[in-house]
């Protein structure tokens, strides 16, 4: 069984996107590439009469780090999962392994590029950019019980083993 | 490096200096030992991914990817190589070498040498391509050793990133009840 | 390399976000979240998130210029002001201060605009003094202010969110506006039911408990037909109508002839889901109605606002927190621009004017028959933002003189004889007034570019050049500030402290909640709206019907949100909406090209498919090359001299 630290174990937050709340007006790619060298590393996803923005879900099982040849994906000491922008080398492996289609190759500075959980800003105690912008709400990173229900609710957690108890 | 007006230049310094030594009546010219900047590209198409790393770091941007449909081909701008070596420092698969020849016609005639050659995955919903076959059969191998369920392999590995957004997106809103 | 950052106001719509822009050694470097603000709590939509990126543009204006043929080419300051001065005294000697006009802008500041109608009064001694509130909200205004007293809003943006039921007709406050989604949604989670009246199903309507897909230009009837169904189910409240209302009178006699049933194929919409809407409403304890163009720019625009005050008046949602009439004014300082006095019919503080000037469009017309031989245009861009746009060509072309100040060489811009570059909100220090009233400071975060001045210097300079400098001697906009103060009544008591705090101040001071005892009227009652204005145009039988207006990411007509590159990314060029049903009748699939053409011209554009009526297509107006003002004919709204942008009869056909 993998014992990897969640970052929800470790911040004791959780990022919950309300659905019933998400107006699918793009702030958050707004905000988020600005934060970030001009490229949006959160989708809104749109269907006729709804919007999911996607984040990386910094998993448990993590395949992108399975997959990458180089060893250039870490999770940290707070279960954030970052790509070493100096070991990537932009073959995207990873690309093809993450089951939410969430990491994207940056052919201009040649790197793969994930959702970094605004590792700096959420260091500094503050909430990542793409909830501090959200105009309604919808994005939230609230504090985790460790219920467990989102790996019972997880659509690709079908077989799944016992969690590491925190 | 060096750009292609001074190539021209010292390669005009090197062919005086070997045609009194050698016969030029051969395209492929051994390079000098400590001569930097010239060489040839060869791929091992047993171990190659055709994953475009080579083509994402190349800083001449000498190397090309071309898809058409089912095949992904790389090829080389030869002219525009300076033999640096980031496609091999880079390559996930250890896949590239530089051999110290360099083909002078190619270079003359400005020849754009095809590397590789592979065929790629397509998304079973929108048709854009995933990935090589090559490496998508290594990933989908590795990610099945850990413990993620059945759907990855079986759905999830067939559609792209995009798809696998959208795909994303409808099953949260069904798990949450709100289609 | 410190960072430093600036607190100020998004200049986009009307709400008044608090943001911070970013510095770093003079460079604007982006933008931090004021999470203590009392209305948009930090949050910021994908506009001001991105505002910064406006600011040191290439192309900004940076010094004043003078067009000679088409070329344009740089003047000092000293040159222009003197040409221009010369220019409007030789004018008014020879026709008269009334043949020149200014279009004030609803971007500028508050002092900015109080020195424009000064200088329009006092120097040049005009009436023609407009601002883009004309265009939109004169409709809103007018009606608000004639029934309860003042043009405002009845009550606090934000106390949306203690609403039971809210009536969202003819505005897409989620794609325009999404901060305010925020209150809606809070108000949603508590039980309220949210009432959509749109023809398109839009990000408001994803959200909506009823959608009422009316037809465009009907919502004057849908209105009095919600009115009948409430008098008939005998739901009007009977002790607010008896203390805070005059009488009864006609009110049930002008709606006998709207039940849901007979209004029911004008509208389009199904008499049982009219009748359920009408009562949800007046049932709902608290209820709130939120309005916008779809209601206010057509020619029965100041009439279609009267009924919804009527509706209001009729269920008691007035002066309790929670209801209220709230017209979602567009710009930063829409609402300010029009506090100030800068509209032809008004003095500061909506103090009747002796004599009434002409309005936005009639300026135009009267360019156009060369009888206004001047404008000066601050801020605006008629060419994108007028009906008839080859019309306004021409009448701008006609005048002897035209100036243009602006941040950006806008389509108007290039047809001026002078070209004035002007500061930007962060390069400027003064006053926005939102539209939930809020007065609020903005804090200069880098100097302008260039030989660019403050708008109001400008004025000052001006007025100096033409002899009445002493009424313009100011040394900071905080003496502006003062002088509105003293003279603008909804600004008495305001201090610069007050408006320098985060979230500002909400004028009337201590009275956000407006009409909670009594209204503003004469005898402190409200009156009904019964009049009818308007008179029938013809209009050609075509199968469709166009409507115009705003989609996410882009604001106005584009001069700002053209130059962001998220909003172009997102949206590069505007896209035809149109049914899918619709479209296939054409032998067309999505994105295909068609000709939308009306009696005035046509134009080309691609098509996108999207759930809207049949027979009803929607085209964005920020991008000018491609404007639906090229197809709109010139009809005001008799009351308001509101042109009319939607509604407009217009046929579909393939393009090769």
């Amino acid at each position: 069984m993998l014992a990897t630290a969640s970052y929800r174990s470790v911040l004791k937050k959780v990022f919950f996107v309300d659905l019933d709340r998400c107006i699918g007006c793009k702030s958050c790619q707004a905000a988020c590439s600005r934060e970030h060298f001009g490229k949006p590393l959160v989708f809104v996803q749109t269907m006729e009469e709804h919007a999911v923005p996607l984040h990386c879900q910094h998993c448990e099982t993590t395949p992108c780090i399975k997959a990458c040849p180089k060893e250039a994906i870490e999770k940290t000491d707070q279960g954030i999962v970052l790509v070493n922008e100096i070991k990537c080398i932009g073959c995207s492996a990873c690309v093809t392994a993450c089951p939410f289609g969430i990491l994207q190759l940056d052919e201009q500075r040649k790197v793969v590029v994930k959702c970094d959980l605004c590792k700096n800003k959420v260091e500094a105690g503050e909430f990542p950019t793409c909830v501090r912008t959200c105009p309604a709400e919808a994005a939230k990173f609230i504090p985790c019980i460790g219920c467990n229900i989102c790996a019972v609710a997880c659509p690709f957690a079908k077989r799944f083993g016992p969690l590491p108890k925190w | 490096m060096y750009d292609e007006k001074m190539k021209l230049e010292i390669f005009q310094n090197l062919l005086s200096q070997l045609s009194q030594k050698i016969p030029l009546s051969r395209r492929f010219i051994p390079v000098p030992e400590k001569l930097e900047g010239f060489g040839l590209l060869e791929f091992d198409s047993e171990k190659c991914w055709a994953c475009s790393a080579c083509k994402v770091q190349c800083p001449e941007e000498a190397l090309k990817i071309l898809e058409t449909g089912k095949k992904r081909t790389i090829a080389l701008e030869y002219w525009k190589c300076v033999a640096c070596g980031e496609c091999v420092d880079s390559c996930p698969k250890e896949a590239v070498r530089i051999k110290r020849i360099f083909d002078l016609e190619a270079f003359l005639k400005r020849e754009v040498l095809k590397c590789v050659e592979a065929e790629v995955k397509s998304c079973v919903r929108c048709g854009k391509t995933i990935a090589p076959v090559p490496q998508h059969i290594e990933v989908k191998q590795n990610v099945s050793e850990l413990v993620v369920p059945q759907t990855y392999l079986s759905d999830i590995s067939d559609y792209c990133e995009e798809c696998r957004r959208q795909l994303s997106a409808l099953t949260l809103l069904k798990t949450r009840r709100k289609l | 390399m410190m960072q430093e950052r600036r607190y100020s106001i998004c200049p986009f719509c009307g709400l008044g976000c608090g943001l911070y822009l970013t510095t770093v050694n003079g460079e604007v470097t982006g933008v931090d979240y004021a999470m203590d603000h009392p209305f948009n709590e930090g949050a910021l939509c994908s506009k001001g998130n991105t505002s910064f990126e406006v600011i040191q543009r290439h192309d900004r204006l940076f010094e004043p210029m003078t067009r000679i043929e088409s070329e344009f080419r740089p003047v000092s300051w000293e040159e222009a002001l003197a040409t221009i001065t010369s220019s409007l005294k030789k004018i008014k000697e020879k026709h008269g201060g009334q043949s020149i006009g200014i279009f004030a802008s609803a971007k500028a500041t508050n002092e900015e605009n109080y020195l424009v109608q000064k200088f329009a009064r006092k120097v040049l001694e005009t009436d023609n003094l407009d601002n883009g509130i004309r265009l939109c909200h004169a409709p809103s205004m007018l009606a608000l202010r004639e029934s309860f007293g003042f043009p405002y809003p009845t009550g606090p943006l934000e106390d949306l969110e203690y609403a039971d039921c809210i009536l969202i007709i003819g505005v897409n406050p989620f794609e325009s506006a999404p901060v305010l989604a925020r209150r809606i949604l809070r108000a949603r989670e508590k039980g309220a039911k949210i009432i959509v009246a749109d023809p398109r199903r839009t990000r408001t309507s994803w959200h909506s408990d009823f959608h009422l897909p009316i037809y465009p230009g009907t919502d004057i009837q849908l209105i009095k037909a919600f009115i009948q169904t409430i008098l008939q189910s005998k739901l009007q409240r009977k002790e607010f109508l008896r203390d805070r209302v005059e009488s009864l009178n006609d009110l049930e006699r002008l709606v006998a002839d709207s039940s849901p049933e007979i209004v029911s194929s004008m509208v389009r919409i199904e008499p049982e889901y009219i009748r359920k809407v009408a009562l949800t409403f007046a049932l709902a304890d608290k209820a709130s109605i939120v309005l916008g163009d779809g209601l206010t720019q057509h020619v029965n625009g100041t009439e279609a606002v009267g009924w919804l005050v009527n509706l209001a008046l009729i269920t008691g949602n007035i002066g309790r927190r929670g209801t209220g009439v709230f017209p979602l004014l567009d710009q930063c300082n829409m609402m300010g621009a029009s506090d100030m006095g800068a509209l032809p019919e008004f003095y500061p503080g909506y103090v009747e004017a002796e004599h009434k000037g002409l309005t936005l469009i009639e300026m135009i017309e009267s360019a156009h028959s060369e009888q206004m031989k001047a404008i000066f245009i601050i801020g605006m861009n008629p060419m994108a933002s007028f009906p008839n746009t080859s019309f306004v060509r021409e009448a701008l072309t006609k005048l002897d003189l035209l100036a243009v100040q602006d941040i950006f060489m806008t389509e108007t811009a290039k047809l001026a004889h002078f070209v004035l570059p002007t500061a930007c909100w962060a390069e400027t220090e003064g006053t926005f007034t939102s539209t939930g009233r809020r007065v609020q400071k903005l804090t200069r975060a880098l100097e302008p570019p260039g030989a660019a001045l403050e708008g109001w210097r400008i004025i000052a300079r001006l007025a100096d050049q033409l002899g009445k400098g002493e009424l313009f001697r100011y040394n900071s906009w905080e003496e502006i500030f003062k002088e509105i103060v003293a003279n603008v009544p909804s600004y008495e008591g305001l201090t610069v402290d007050d408006a320098s705090r985060m979230g500002g101040a909400i004028i009337p001071k201590d009275r956000a909640q407006l009409y909670e005892n009594r209204f503003e009227t004469e005898k402190g009652r409200a009156s009904w709206r019964h009049a009818t204005y308007a008179t029938s145009i013809e209009r050609e039988s075509l199968p469709f019907t166009l409507i115009t207006g705003k989609i996410l990411h882009h604001h106005g007509t584009g001069s700002m949100t053209r130059r962001i590159s998220f909003a172009m990314q997102e949206t590069g060029e505007p896209r035809l909406e149109i049914s899918e049903e619709d479209l296939s009748a054409l032998g067309l699939g999505d994105g295909d090209e068609v000709y939308v053409r009306s009696k005035l011209g046509e134009i080309r554009v691609k098509t996108k498919i999207a759930r809207i009526e049949s027979k009803v297509v929607f085209l964005p107006f920020h991008f000018p090359d491609l404007s639906p003002n090229n197809l709109i004919p010139i009809n005001l709204d008799p009351a308001s001299k509101t042109p009319e942008l939607k509604g407009i009869p217009v046929s579909i056909s393939k393009a090769k």
